[in-house]
């Protein structure tokens, strides 16, 4: 979607009109989702998710700032959501699924796609050691591949917060993974 | 080991099943949100409102103001009663002061009178 495309639909779904915010959901729905699942590492709670951002999205829509980039804008408030919702989600400690792991590993084609269910389950495994913060960071980073700059105006950290919480993350990540490796 | 893992998990973007319900969804939720519109009706009723009270303020003010500045109009010509009662006492009080002088009592109602005949004869512009 060209950008005078996506204003003049922000402009009409300011003016509360349906069928323009409609085109914007569809637009933006799928990178929120895959932004949710890889957050939260399941797919209905993703879905949720990604209601409740396009939700904030409409009733905030009036105050949005149209020098803003609005997929900054909308991955912002999907992050806060989950956000919040890690926080609040029990903390349990996954073994790796060792099977998918193996698989990930051993196979040089990274073309290869993991079905969503066993991408989940290696998120959740790899990630749940990590603070929130710094899933968040790890995830916008390394997976989703943002620049340092997008990730200061989604999540409000200062660049050196995002910087030792990214490394903090791999260095969790890469300790998780030896002492897999040492166990085999 | 670790670079790999992470470029498999970027590579493996979860994938949105049925995103038309999805959609769907999200638009049904939204039109159940309550919608804050407010009614024509209440908008004259409030601008109506505001303008009269603006109004009344406006008018409570200069009434206001004119009883503050009354002492000062009524230099302007009395009228007839109120002055004829005032005439009647100054000459009374002459007569308790001096019993003895009849004629100056006479002469203070032939001058009082004089000035009543000229206000009887402006009578009828004061009364337009």
């Amino acid at each position: 979607m060209d950008q005078n495309t996506l204003n003049e639909l922000i402009t009409r779904s300011k003016r509360s009109d349906g069928n323009a915010f409609r085109q914007l959901v569809e637009c933006h729905q799928s990178m929120i989702y895959s932004l949710s699942y890889r957050l939260l590492g399941n797919e209905e709670e993703a879905k949720d998710a990604v209601q409740e951002t396009f939700i904030k999205v409409w009733m905030n829509l009036k105050g949005f700032d149209t020098n803003r980039k609005f997929s900054t804008w909308v991955y912002a408030i999907a992050t806060n959501l989950c956000y919040d919702k890690l926080k609040s989600n029990k903390h349990f400690s996954n073994s790796l699924p060792a099977e998918i792991l193996n698989e990930v590993i051993s196979n040089e084609d990274v073309e290869k796609k993991m079905i969503d269910s066993e991408l989940g389950a290696l998120i959740t495994a790899l990630t749940d050691e990590l603070t929130p913060k710094q899933k968040i960071v790890f995830t916008l980073s390394d997976l989703e591949d943002l620049s340092t700059e997008e990730i200061v105006q989604i999540t409000g950290m200062t660049a050196n917060q995002i910087k030792s919480n990214l490394f903090l993350a791999r260095q969790a990540l890469r300790k998780k993974l030896n002492s897999y490796q040492n166990g085999k | 080991m670790e670079n790999k893992l992470i470029r498999h998990l970027k590579e493996a973007k979860p994938v949105l099943k049925n995103p038309e319900s999805l959609t769907d969804s999200i638009m049904d939720r939204i039109n159940l949100l309550p919608v804050h519109k407010v009614s024509p009706l209440l908008i004259w009723t409030r601008a109506a409102l505001s303008s009269a009270a603006v109004f009344l303020l406006g008018l409570f003010i200069f009434q206001q103001t004119e009883a503050q500045e009354a002492p000062i109009a009524s230099s302007t010509p009395k009228p007839i009663i109120e002055n004829k009662i005032e005439v009647d006492s100054t000459c009374i009080q002459t007569l308790n002061d001096d019993h003895s002088n009849a004629i100056e009592t006479y002469l203070c109602y032939m001058q009082q009178n004089s000035i009543e005949n000229e206000l009887f004869k402006t009578y009828p512009l004061q009364k337009n």
